[in-house]
């Protein structure tokens, strides 16, 4: 049910620097779209890409292979 | 009789017989007779000397007489003299391989200072007049994606400055906190990009327009985590479109198509 550690998530456009950065990011990923989903540091691609890695459990992988844990721990319930 | 045992024979005269066996006992009218002979006071005075001179040289040189206070002492200090040694005969080494005419080109420009996740200003910490032969290490595209992930990430009030060319690579100086000119800048790179991936997997850049944020944070708590990050950012693409490059301060920005 969860991914450890949380996505570290970078809004851009609520940021004075987000157009350089907005233009780092396609010098060096060769991306034009945002979202821009990097796992273990690498882009994963547009969102069919994201879509058919998910679908295959590739995803899954791939945050695995990066160090995050998905679905990992789950909330304990109250005890009624 | 020598003169030394002749006064020690009057000294001993001087006491009483019935003290004579606990002699070491001396009490206050003894010991003033004794410090009232010549032989005796110098004696004393000696004693006294010897004793001052033994506590100084143990004070003084009490580290060198054991190994592990010798090694605790000097540790830290012989290793940052071989550090220094080592860099200046490095530095030398790289003086003497670059030729006169790209010693200018491979000089960095002047970077504004950069605040990183301790608050350390990267631009005061290269000494002035140290390392400025040796010329900065250069970042490879995912190695800067890296730095500037991790400069980004490290502290929210970090920014890039305007003064920065997006579409050239840039100084190393504004994104990373450590002396770039030095010997091991490359390790520290290596171990930078290494800790930023591993601290944070799973890095996105969005905008708030396209809500990513809120759905994700709901979404990954709720449902299945990758199915999750799957549809919030299919609605945030959906919600934001293609990326085009926005108003920038920068000279050097493309046109928008």
């Amino acid at each position: 049910m969860y991914l450890k550690p949380a996505p570290t998530i970078i809004d851009l456009d609520q940021r004075e620097d987000g157009p350089i950065i907005t233009s780092m990011l396609k010098r060096l990923t060769g991306t034009v779209e945002l979202p821009l989903l990097l796992v273990g540091g690498k882009p994963v691609g547009t969102v069919e890409e994201v879509k058919a890695l998910a679908a295959s459990g590739e995803l899954k992988q791939m945050i695995s292979e990066a160090g995050g844990v998905v679905d990992g721990a789950k909330k304990k319930g109250r005890r009624k | 009789m020598p003169l030394a045992l002749k006064d020690a024979h009057s000294v001993f005269q001087t006491i009483p017989m019935d003290r004579k066996h606990s002699s070491f006992s001396l009490q206050g009218p003894q010991l003033a007779s004794f410090f009232q002979q010549r032989k005796g006071r110098t004696t004393v005075i000696g004693l006294v000397f010897v004793v001052f001179l033994t506590t100084y040289v143990f004070i003084i040189h009490g580290t060198s007489f054991s190994p592990v206070l010798a090694l605790r002492q000097s540790d830290s200090a012989t290793t940052s003299q071989l550090d220094v040694a080592l860099e200046s005969v490095q530095n030398a080494r790289v003086v003497a391989a670059i030729p006169s005419d790209q010693d200018t080109a491979v000089q960095p420009p002047p970077a504004p200072p950069s605040a990183h996740r301790h608050g350390v200003n990267a631009f005061h910490k290269s000494k002035p007049g140290q390392h400025r032969q040796r010329p900065a290490i250069k970042l490879t595209p995912e190695q800067e994606l890296a730095a500037i992930s991790s400069f980004i990430a490290s502290l929210s009030h970090n920014r890039i400055p305007h003064t920065v060319d997006p579409l050239k690579p840039i100084d190393p100086e504004v994104v990373l906190d450590f002396d770039t000119h030095s010997v091991r800048a490359e390790e520290e790179v290596r171990r930078l990009v290494e800790e930023v991936w591993t601290l944070n997997p799973v890095f996105v850049y969005s905008r708030v327009s396209c809500s990513f944020h809120q759905q994700c944070q709901h979404e990954v708590l709720t449902n299945d985590a990758t199915s999750a990050l799957v549809r919030s950012f299919q609605r945030s693409q959906v919600n934001s479109g293609q990326f085009v490059p926005q108003a920038s301060t920068n000279n050097h920005r493309p046109r928008p198509a």
